[in-house]
């Protein structure tokens, strides 16, 4: 295998890999009818997300004593099943609403929904949807395809160098004079 | 039959497609046959499964091309590889030179021929000159659509050569 075509392939797995990671992933939406247990009891929603880059949905708490909702990275929900105090990537409290966070790197992530006013049973109404675009696999996408493209431009011009010129870049009739006939150039060194 | 076989033309590309991809080859044409010798042959269709269109186009960039000194090269060598295609002129059935498209300059030639079991073999290609040739011509003011018609010319100039004049107004066709 020739140094160009070497260029060519990486160049080729590089473009076909940016492509892919570029690519959007179709959005994924679900809704779910969920009871919070009575007492010091959270639920949650996992969500493993690669390349998707925005979380959203709406809530609705029919026994009216509101619930609090966070959309939590997998550190965050670590630190709170532990009891520890923590942040989140957005939090809401009330009887309704809605929420929405950006997802920055892929990883897991987690809808907590909790009890607000009371720890009585609840029931909620929650819909939620993962679209959008994640910037890390853009840029790396991105970053890739540049780089493909710029491989299959060296890899381009290192081929010249062994691609030999035509010897014949016209349609030769052997038998014609010269003059009528355009014949091979004599390669200069 | 070398010995008395005179070379009367060379076709520097035809591009013929198949499953694997566009192979490029140049045509030799004597007085007895049409070699068609292999230049360029890609995996660009098997890329092409594998990669999409990326796959396929990287597959043709890396392909590499061989050339010939057709002008002293032995007939019988060219002849002889099994990677070339030879086609005697006395199993011509048909030559068919057409436009490929209306906007397509490039024109299609369809040969048809008894192959060695009785059976008819088509042979679909397409007269591309070569990237240097087109460039010349067109720093010479001439179009795209003239430089593949005289392309075209030229092929069947040198079959209007390689074929007694019956035989040449048997099997020719243009459209």
């Amino acid at each position: 295998m020739k140094s160009f075509q070497v260029i060519l392939a990486i160049a080729g797995i590089l473009l076909i890999a940016g492509v892919y990671v570029i690519y959007p992933p179709l959005p994924f939406s679900n809704s779910h009818s969920l009871t919070i247990p009575e007492g010091n009891y959270f639920y949650h929603i996992d969500l493993s997300i690669t390349k998707l880059g925005h979380i959203s949905g709406t809530f609705s708490d029919s026994s009216c004593n509101g619930i609090i909702v966070y959309v939590m990275d997998d550190g965050q929900f670590q630190n709170l099943k532990a009891g520890l105090s923590t942040s989140s990537l957005f939090s809401t409290t009330g009887t309704n609403g809605g929420f929405s966070a950006n997802i920055v790197s892929p990883g897991s992530y987690h809808l907590v929904l909790e009890h607000d006013l009371n720890t009585a049973q609840q029931t909620v109404q929650i819909s939620y949807q993962v679209d959008g675009m994640n910037l890390v696999f853009l840029g790396t996408g991105i970053g890739l395809i540049v780089a493909g493209v710029a491989l299959v431009l060296v890899g381009r011009r290192s081929r010249q160098r062994y691609e030999p010129p035509r010897k014949h870049s016209d349609v030769i009739l052997f038998d014609k004079p010269p003059e009528n006939n355009p014949q091979p150039a004599t390669p200069t060194p | 039959m070398s010995s008395s076989e005179k070379k009367i033309g060379l076709i520097p590309k035809i591009v013929v497609a198949s499953r694997m991809g566009p192979s490029e080859y140049a045509l030799l044409i004597t007085d007895k046959r049409s070699i068609f010798i292999l230049e360029k042959s890609s995996k660009a269709g098997l890329a092409g499964a594998v990669g999409g269109v990326i796959g396929a186009a990287i597959a043709q960039a890396a392909a590499t091309r061989k050339t010939f000194d057709y002008a002293n090269e032995s007939i019988d060598n060219l002849a002889i590889n099994p990677k070339n295609i030879v086609v005697p002129h006395d199993s011509l059935q048909s030559f068919r030179l057409r436009k490929k498209a209306f906007l397509n300059p490039v024109f299609r030639m369809q040969i048809e021929y008894q192959y060695e079991n009785g059976k008819s073999k088509k042979l679909k290609t397409l007269l591309s000159p070569p990237s240097e040739h087109l460039k010349q011509r067109k720093q010479e003011g001439v179009g795209r659509k003239q430089i593949h018609y005289d392309y075209m010319s030229k092929v069947l100039e040198a079959y209007k050569q390689a074929l007694s004049p019956p035989r040449y107004e048997t099997v020719i066709g243009s459209e």
